[in-house]
Order: C-alpha cells, then structure tokens, then sequence
C-alpha cells in the first residue's frame, strides 16, 4: 500500500529531472605549462577553446602540479650554463660495442632578471587564485592520493610508463568530485595508458584526441 | 581568494585612510585585504613568502628606515612587488631602492590625492595579462 506522500499529481511524470554535471578538466602539468607558454600554438588555441566559459579559462589542478610549476620557475631565476659535454653512450658495431667518441651541446639559458621572475610568478598566482584570464582551482594534496598513487604504481608501473607525480595526479583526478564527469587534460603518453588502465576519461590538446572509458 | 597588501606606514591616520579606501576595491572581481604595519620590525615578522601579493612601504620609519626594511624584506622574500609610498625623494636612496627592486613609486606629499593613490595601487594587482606572461617565457628558451 502506498502512502499518499509517493502518490504523482495528476499529469505529472515520475521521470526525475536530468541533472547535467559540467565537465571539469583537470590539467596534468605539461598541459598547465601548454596554458601558460601558448606554444605549440595548435594545441593551445585546442586547449583553450575546451576551457573557455567565454570570458575566462577555467579548469582544475591538483597542488602536485602547482609544486611542479614553482620549481620549473625556479629553474629560470637560475638559468643554464650550456657546455660541451662528452657522450657516455656504448654504440653497437658489428662485434659487440665501443664507447661513442662524439660530444653534444647543451644550450645555455639565461637566467630571468629578478622582476621578470616576480611578474611570472604574480601571473601563477594570479590563475591559482582564481583572478585574471586563467583561473584555476587548486585541489590540496591528500594522504590518500599518495596511497592511491601507490596503488597505481603497484597495479599498472610495470605496463605502463608513468612516474610517481603522474600516479598522484590520476589519484587525485580519480578522488575530486568522485572522479566523475572529471576529464584529465593530458598529453603524456605514459599517464593516458595509466588512464585508460584505471578507466578514468582524458582529452589530449597536441593530438585532440578524447578517451572515454 | 582577496589580494593581499601589507601596508607599512608609521602614520596610523594616513595608513588608515589608505586601508579604508582600498578594502572597499575590488580588482578583476577580487577584493583587497590591507594588513597595516606601523614599523619595519612588525614588516619583518609579518612578511611570509608568498603571502602578500604586493608591499606598499613608507621610507620614513621608526626605528628602521624603509630602504634598510627592504634589504632584510628581500632577503625573507627575494621577488615579492614591493611599492615605495613616501614624499621623501633623496636621489641616492631612490638609487639603492631601485637596485633592490622596488617596481613603483608613489607619491604621498601634500599634493598626492587618496583615489590616485588607490588606483595605482589596483594598478599593481591587476592580473599580468597573456601577452606579457607568454613574453616573459619566450625569454627562457634556451639560446641558439
């Protein structure tokens, strides 16, 4: 017996109304550097068409790959000495191998003067703050998506090539939102297969390809 | 999340007026919050790396000048924006405060007026627009 409270109105439908949960993308690193260099130039324009809510881009990070940009940061305040520098590379010949006798060139890279690094670094805080062009949501780092990390790596290292701060940024893909309608923007051949592995979707910006489970 | 400015000015009337003004702002849709400092020793403790989006830093202070704040400021925080607020213009120390990397200058003489004050400082926050951020990355290709 029915209570009166389960009972339609007359005309109504029981079909509840369809809830349509926005994609959310979460950005691997190299596709954060993609936004933020706009080189290659095809794949930014991809990119950011996908992210585009008409006036702003939005998307979201894990705080794995905020760290990862601070430090690429970093590395410009100190710039590169190039140099010539010996191969240590053994090259096969037709009775075994031989130590490779040439040299390769590192290019130098001068090191941004210290504004220039102030005004790079106002930009990254600016998007991770949520003002200006880019603005981004920046998920905090969880023990769990260390654990889980860990699990990726233990279930998928030896079939895949990802790395550890690849598995941590799929770990907290798959924890945000419950990992669903949550769309990993990624280019890194090494984390799609880990993706794909553990059914989580992706959208590559240099191949414009998407991967739905 | 607000901009965050710390404000050094040992003339609490004049810091407060600044303070009250600016935390009625917004810049891009962000308000501002304004931690008012009245020396360069409170500066000091209170700067953090990373926590303050921009330093308005008055030079005449007790007990530390501006100039001497700054060299221990940069040495806590080497790229934080720092903005000289003052009516004080000795060329030698504008000298050394360029050299330490102070972006900006603003005037607070008699004839400096509150709402360009607050504008420039807006000015400072606003978001680096892409152009400028895709200039400054162009510079980190290594060389040919």
């Amino acid at each position: 017996m029915s209570s009166p409270a389960n009972e339609l109105p007359s005309g109504a439908t029981s079909a509840l109304p369809t809830l349509t949960v926005p994609e959310i993308s979460f950005l691997d690193t190299n596709a954060y550097a993609l936004l933020l260099y706009g080189v290659p130039a095809d794949a930014d324009t991809r990119l950011r068409g996908r992210l585009s809510n008409g006036t702003h881009i939005k998307a979201v990070i894990s705080e794995m790959t905020a760290l990862e940009i601070h430090s690429v940061v970093g590395q410009f305040s100190r710039g590169q000495t190039g140099g010539v520098h010996k191969c240590d590379r053994n090259i096969a010949t037709p009775t075994g191998t031989s130590p490779c006798s040439s040299q390769w060139q590192q290019a130098s890279r001068k090191p941004l003067r210290p504004l220039e690094i102030a005004r790079l670094r106002k930009a990254i805080k600016d998007a991770e703050n949520g003002h200006g062009p880019i603005q981004l949501t920046v998920i905090p780092l969880e023990s769990a998506d260390l654990s889980k990390g860990k699990i990726f790596l233990y279930g998928h290292a030896t079939s895949s090539n990802f790395g550890s701060h690849d598995a941590v940024i799929a770990a907290a893909a798959s924890r945000y939102m419950g990992g669903v309608n949550v769309r990993v923007i990624t280019s890194d051949k090494g984390l799609k297969s880990l993706l794909r592995a553990v059914r989580q979707q992706y959208y590559d910006p240099q191949k414009d390809e998407c991967w739905n489970p | 999340m607000n901009y965050q400015i710390l404000l050094v000015e040992d003339e609490k009337i004049t810091g407060d007026a600044l303070r009250q003004a600016l935390i009625g702002e917004t810049v891009d849709g962000q308000g501002i919050d304004v931690t008012l400092v009245l020396d360069g020793r409170a500066a000091l403790k209170a700067i953090v790396p990373g926590k303050y989006d921009l330093v308005v830093l008055d030079l005449k202070l007790p007990h530390m000048t501006g100039d001497e704040v700054l060299v221990e400021l940069r040495k806590i925080d080497p790229y934080i924006d720092v903005v000289v607020y003052t009516n004080y213009q000795d060329p030698p120390v504008m000298k050394k405060l360029m050299n330490l990397g102070v972006s900006g200058y603003i005037n607070k003489g008699a004839e400096a007026d509150l709402w360009a004050t607050v504008e420039a400082i807006k000015a400072r926050l606003a978001p680096v627009p892409d152009s400028e951020r895709q200039t400054l990355l162009e510079k980190t290709k290594p060389a040919k």
